[in-house]
Formats: structure tokens, C-alpha cells, sequence
């Protein structure tokens, strides 16, 4: 395997800056477990949901379903089951569905944005030191 | 406190429609709340914690964006990613860099049309998904064992 890009910190970070550092950020890929990924590419539909009915676009749940995809499941439920899955795929995972920030790609794919671990506040203003 | 996700949402969304609320007065009141936990990150007073939310929201729709076109046209001859995670770590904005050098020469190139290094990755990048020389020479590099025929008439 290649060696990490990033020395001392876990696989997959990398740190950046835009605009000769006037915004830093630092960003963490990793794969999926395989059961989430089954999971969210099964529920395509309840995802689309979810999010068309976060967008105030009514609560039709009897929406056909596309060909090729598991039932639609209720939020609640789609969330538990969700959450199973991230508990059983490993402590690296627990908690993780409340940290979803965003599916992708085109909203609902099997992929994730998250928020980091344990940490009250993602985004940081730069403290005046001149001011 | 936690910022609130889609699925802290989706239950505040329940909640107020257990309460008897319509779709649209539950979004509303939702919102509220989301801002408030924001504010309530903030210590500053309200004037400049509002300035930030503004800020801290357009950079979370522009990580949004970016995390969507990332999704859709991966790194691998731009196919759709499938079952990656990505964690924003961290993310900060050097204000003020950008007070202090407003009023002499700026120091921060805010157009992103003329940040030639940005540009150049942009455009490198895109170029190289398909044909990109040391990809197809590489032999034995493939995503899916090719599935060709060639008839030879002699």
C-alpha cells in the first residue's frame, strides 16, 4: 500500500488552503463500509424523500418507487436502520449517522459528507490578533 | 452542542408535526432552531454572529457543491464515486488577514478566475480523466477487464 500523503495523521487527510491561506481546511477521505453502502444504494428513494420533504414539498409517502429499489422507509426507521448499520461496522464508525452533513453524488448516492468526531464546532474563525 | 444535521432535522421536523403543526410551519420553526444552535456557538455579540452565520452557511453550501461535483465525476475516467466518506476536519477562515489587508494591497486573490493555481489543478484535472498517457500504458491499470472481439479476414 502507499505511504499516507499526509505524515502524522491518519490515512486519507489532507490538509489545504485556498486563496494564498485566507480559508485552511482539512479533509478526511475513507471508504464506506460495504453494508452502508448496500444500504444507501438500496434506499435511493427514501433518501430523495427525506430530502424533498425537508424542502417543504409535501409528505407523499406513496411515491412510486424506481425499479430495482427496496421499499421507502419512514425517516425514523431509515435513520435506525442507518445507525445499526455504522454501529456494527466498527467503533471508527459509531454515532456517524448523526453526523451526515450531506449524500452524494446528485444527493442521494451511496456516498457521504461528514461532520468530524466528537467536536462541538467544525469551522473556526481566526481569532484577531491585531484588532 | 452539536450542530444540527439532517437527521437532528428530521426529528425536529417530527416533532413539531406530532404537535400538530403544518409541513410549512414545522420547516419554519425548524429553522429556528438550527439557527439558534448555531448562535448559541457564538459568543460574540449579535451583530457579528450573524455576519458569521452568513459566512459559516456559504461555506457550507460551497462544500456542499464541491463534495457533489467530487461525487458525481470521480477520479477514475470521471465515473460516479460509490462508497466513500468524506470528513470535513476542520475548516477555518482567516478574517482577519482579510481586515487587515483590505485597506493596503491585497494580499488574497479573491477571484478565483485569476488564482492561477486553482485554475491550473481545475483544468489539469479535467483533462487528465480520460486519456491520460501514463493511465493507458500502464498495462495491466484497468477498472474492468476489457470485453472486445476482433474478427481478422484474411
Amino acid at each position: 500500500m502507499a505511504p499516507p500523503k499526509t505524515k502524522d495523521a491518519p490515512r486519507g487527510t489532507i490538509h489545504g488552503s485556498l486563496f494564498n491561506g485566507l480559508v485552511t481546511y482539512t479533509i478526511r477521505a475513507l471508504p464506506l463500509p460495504e453494508p452502508v453502502i448496500d444500504f444507501l444504494s438500496a434506499h435511493t428513494a427514501t433518501i430523495a424523500n427525506l430530502l424533498s420533504h425537508s424542502a417543504g414539498d409535501g409528505d407523499d409517502l406513496d411515491a412510486s418507487d424506481a425499479q430495482g429499489q427496496a421499499r421507502l422507509l419512514a425517516p425514523e426507521q431509515f435513520w435506525e436502520e442507518l445507525e445499526e448499520l455504522f454501529k456494527e461496522a466498527g467503533q471508527e464508525w459509531a454515532g456517524a449517522a448523526e453526523r451526515i452533513w450531506a449524500f452524494g453524488s446528485k444527493r442521494v448516492g451511496p456516498n457521504v459528507l461528514l461532520d468530524p468526531e466528537g467536536k462541538s464546532k467544525l469551522r473556526y474563525v481566526v481569532p484577531s490578533l491585531t484588532r | 452542542m452539536l450542530i444540527i444535521r439532517l437527521r437532528g432535522k428530521e426529528q425536529l421536523i417530527a416533532d413539531a408535526r406530532a404537535k400538530g403543526q403544518s409541513t410549512d410551519q414545522a420547516l419554519s420553526s425548524t429553522d429556528d432552531a438550527v439557527a439558534q444552535n448555531l448562535m448559541a456557538d457564538m459568543s460574540t455579540d449579535e451583530m457579528d454572529a450573524k455576519a458569521e452565520l452568513r459566512l459559516l452557511r456559504d461555506f457550507e453550501n460551497s462544500i456542499e457543491a464541491g463534495f457533489q461535483m467530487a461525487t458525481f465525476q470521480g477520479p477514475l475516467c470521471a465515473e460516479p464515486v460509490v462508497g466513500m466518506a468524506w470528513v470535513v476536519e476542520n475548516v477555518s477562515f482567516n478574517k482577519d488577514a482579510e481586515d487587515g489587508e483590505s485597506e493596503s494591497s491585497p494580499k488574497f486573490d479573491l477571484d478565483p478566475r485569476t488564482d492561477g493555481r486553482s485554475r491550473k489543478e481545475f483544468c489539469s484535472s479535467r483533462s487528465s480523466h480520460l486519456f491520460r498517457p501514463r493511465f493507458m500504458s500502464s498495462g495491466n491499470a484497468g477498472l474492468v477487464a476489457t470485453n472486445q472481439t476482433c474478427n481478422v479476414h484474411v
